[in-house]
């Protein structure tokens, strides 16, 4: 098995091995390690198989968004199994047991995939229309081999043997997700002696500054400023901190739902206690700083194993001291991506290429990527991918201007990092019935019409770096004490080797072959 | 879940304590015996399906037991006011009154 | 830090619920002999009966189980000049008392009202956990619960679960 730590990196507790299972195989982490950086660590890309078609599948992102890397885990004891559970946000402790899912017989050799051989033949509806005869193979053949390998996961057989426990809360001040505009929005309210609650889905706070750390902050290195900062809000009275706790819904007169998970990361949790606590939090105020999510691109195989988003190679990277890969080849339509690469590189990682849809950047970029060696593609695009349950390399062509593809030519690489920029994660906004606004510069959705008494700030109004992100998080905290009837003192935040950047939104690459659009499922 | 305001108690408490009691204004006619079934079914049954601000009885079943009147949006879900029972009905919000339609029954 | 919260119940105490018009309550006040709180959430305590304003015309007594004559005769007594009706509930309601450092949290398991704008020595009629309820302040750390005797077990269950979930501290 191959380790792929890289030393000096991350946040995990390399005092502490862990080890646990996967579909049988025993591997060891460390302390802080998800199920995904865990097995990526070991090599492993390959965590499961897609719904219908049965293809390869491996984590694409390092966090919640994660869509293909669901496993099913099992707690210990009857009733303790669950489906679908997010492999980039399960934490690894010992004795976990985990198990790949939509596979038949097994994760290597599946019998489903034929499926996606045929996909063409296998319209909605296929499955009614064509196994209808000869009539006898209905109860022995078809529907046996159909049940094994259809379904996402496997439904627990036995009832829920966990209690969950309830509680309402009360707060001046609401923060939703802990990054540098939660963080700093936190900071300014504590300050003033309000009274506030800050959730975050995270076992840390910290959001992006875990996963990519500016040079300085406030003249301090950032994880001493981040604990000192958590220090400061963990001691003050009128803050409660949440880590674990997903705010899931946004309701009527600002009451947010917020599921913390406290027992799910435990080798041995104490006796009798409840595995979620589910609290009904009615804010004053609340300020929305959940980030941005990084958009995938679209292109043949972009779902393969190895293919991911560049900012989760990133947070592997930074944040669980994992390289993904040994040879990448980024693919990317924004600014995001090269510093991830530039990362990468600094920390051993071949980078194959570096393909930029867009035909010029900004000369900072470019004068980087030179000084680490990278092989810069601009104005290029990457057509497809080779492999099978592992990328082995990809076919890259120069944009011409008809918005065909020429020059094609094939790299080699294990992995493939991709970024078509970033979407405001304004999914609980919407909950309040709050409208968006398509912003045409930037061709993002951005918060416009509010509904209830709340603040966006962030990546959640389309800011991108992070000194932007920490002053917007002030601001949203002294709009909020203002309603609140409160006079806020301001504070500042300094980032230094700020990180800010731009790019342009591609809702599909430039082709020259269209049949390769239908989505595989 | 809504926060209510109770006209009585004078606080506004969880919508958990409350009772929603159907439409507000709807005077008993005073000799019931004298009404023809078609005033009587429309005292009874014959109620408006407003979108907009639309005037309501609840009832703060679980607090201090009175029904009141309310003025809630039934596009926004919002209150406008709540009132005392006995009181008139308030003029609602300029973009409630404006969106006041009347869907025939 | 230790959970050091206590949820017990207490003895049967005398309990009438009692209703009249605005204009009977001096009367009513003359015939007990102490003022009936006039705004909702008020408790007023003269000796060992209490008395707390629930709703516009509702109040709700408590006395001893041995001193219930005390409110039932002087009411009786002017029935006639101030018309109420006072109805004795006192096997209705078990008492529960929730006393310590944590009795407010342990309650907002199940109590949706923010317990905070409670004030020391106010009660109010609210739900626990959809169980109607009289939930008094006693304290800054003491609370009493006055629950419908069929829905007490319940109710102590709830708690029981949630003081299980605070002993283990997660
Ligand atoms: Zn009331």
């Amino acid at each position: 098995m191959s380790n792929l730590r890289v030393d000096g990196k991350g946040r995990i507790n390399r005092d502490k091995r862990i080890r646990f299972t996967f579909d049988g195989v025993s591997y060891e982490g460390f302390e802080g390690d998800t199920v995904a950086s865990a097995l990526l660590a070991n090599g492993v890309h390959l965590m499961g198989r897609s719904f219908k078609y049965h293809r390869p599948r491996g984590p694409v992102t390092a966090g919640s968004e994660e869509p293909n890397a669901l496993i099913g885990t099992s707690r210990g004891g009857a009733g303790r199994f669950e489906p679908n559970t997010r492999a980039t946000v399960q934490e690894i402790y010992e004795g976990l047991t985990t198990v790949s899912q939509n596979k038949w017989p097994s994760l290597n050799f599946d019998v489903g995939a034929i499926n996606d051989k045929l996909h063409k033949l296998f319209a909605a509806g296929f499955y009614y229309k064509t196994f209808m005869w000869p009539k006898s193979f209905w109860d022995k053949v078809y529907e046996p081999v159909i049940r094994a390998s259809a379904g996402l996961g496997v439904s627990p057989s036995e009832p829920d043997a966990d209690a969950y426990a309830s509680r309402y809360l009360y707060a001046e001040l609401l923060i939703v997700g802990a990054g540098p505009a939660g963080l700093a929005a936190a900071l300014t309210a504590a300050r003033n002696g309000t009274d506030v609650v800050l959730v975050d889905e995270n076992r840390e706070l910290g959001g992006s500054l875990l996963s990519e750390a500016p040079a300085s902050i406030d003249g301090k290195p950032t994880e001493t400023w981040l604990s000192e900062c958590i220090e400061e809000l963990s001691t003050l009275p009128n803050v409660r901190l949440m880590t674990r706790s997903v705010a899931i819904g946004y309701y009527h007169e600002n009451m947010v739902g917020v599921a913390e998970k406290l027992t799910d990361h435990l080798a041995y949790p104490p006796a009798g206690a409840p595995r979620e606590r589910m609290w009904r939090i009615r804010a004053k105020e609340v300020i929305l700083a959940q980030g941005a999510l990084e958009r995938p691109l679209v292109f043949d195989g972009n779902d393969r194993p190895g293919v991911m988003m560049a900012s989760a190679a990133q947070t592997y990277l930074n944040r669980y001291g994992v390289k993904v890969g040994t040879a990448a080849v980024v693919m990317t339509s924004h600014d995001s991506a090269w510093y991830a690469a530039f990362d990468l590189v600094d920390a051993g990682v071949t980078i194959a290429a570096l393909v930029d849809v867009r035909s010029s950047v900004g000369d900072h970029l470019l004068s980087e990527a030179q000084a680490r060696g990278i092989t810069v593609k601009t104005g290029h695009t990457v057509l497809s991918v080779a492999g099978k349950k592992r990328v082995s390399g990809v076919q890259v062509g120069r944009v011409t201007g008809d918005g065909k593809v020429s020059d094609i030519t094939s790299v080699s690489c294990d992995t493939v990092l991709m970024s078509g920029g970033w979407t405001p994660s304004l999914h609980l906004f919407s909950h309040t019935k709050g409208s968006l606004h398509w912003d045409e510069e930037n061709e993002v959705f951005l918060p416009g019409e509010k509904t209830e008494r709340c603040h966006i700030a962030g990546g959640g109004r389309g800011l991108w770096s992070q000194q932007a992100a920490f002053d917007d998080g002030v601001l949203a905290a002294e709009q909020a004490l203002t309603s609140l009837g409160q006079t806020a003192k301001t504070i500042s935040v300094d980032v230094d080797g700020d990180r800010a950047g731009s790019g342009i939104v591609m809702e599909e690459l430039p082709s020259n072959d269209d049949k390769l659009l239908a989505g595989h499922l | 879940m809504l926060l209510i305001h109770c006209p009585y108690c004078k606080e506004k408490l969880p919508e958990l304590e409350f009772e929603y009691a159907g439409q507000a204004h709807i005077a008993r006619p005073l000799n019931p015996a004298e009404q023809s079934d078609a005033e009587w079914r429309d005292y009874l049954f014959i109620r408006s399906n407003v979108r907009g601000d639309h005037a309501e009885q609840w009832r703060h079943t679980h607090g201090c037991g009175r029904y009141f009147n309310a003025l809630r949006n039934t596009v926004s879900d919002k209150f406008i006011a709540t009132y005392e029972i006995e009181q008139p009905r308030p003029t609602g919000s300029e973009e409630g009154e404006k969106s006041n339609e009347q869907l025939e029954s | 830090m230790a959970f050091n919260t206590i949820v017990e119940t207490l003895p049967a105490m005398g309990r009438f619920s009692l209703r009249c018009k605005r204009e009977n309550t001096v009367a009513m006040s003359k015939a007990l002999g102490f003022e009936l709180p006039s705004t909702i959430s008020e408790l007023v305590r003269s000796g060992n009966v209490t008395a707390l304003k629930l709703g516009p015309d509702e109040w709700m007594l408590t006395c001893p189980m041995d001193e219930r004559a005390k409110i039932k005769e002087p009411l009786a007594a002017v029935y006639a000049d101030a018309v109420h009706s006072l109805t004795e509930v006192s096997s209705r309601e078990v008492s529960i008392r929730v006393s310590g450092p944590e009795a407010e949290e342990l309650l907002s398991t199940s109590c949706p009202r923010n317990l905070r704008e409670l004030t020391v020595g106010c009660g109010v009629r609210t739900v626990f956990d959809s169980v109607q309820v009289i939930l008094t302040r006693e304290e800054q750390n003491q609370f009493r619960l006055d629950v419908w005797r069929s829905f007490v077990p319940h109710v102590m269950g709830l708690l029981s679960v949630a003081t299980k979930e605070f002993e283990c501290g997660l």
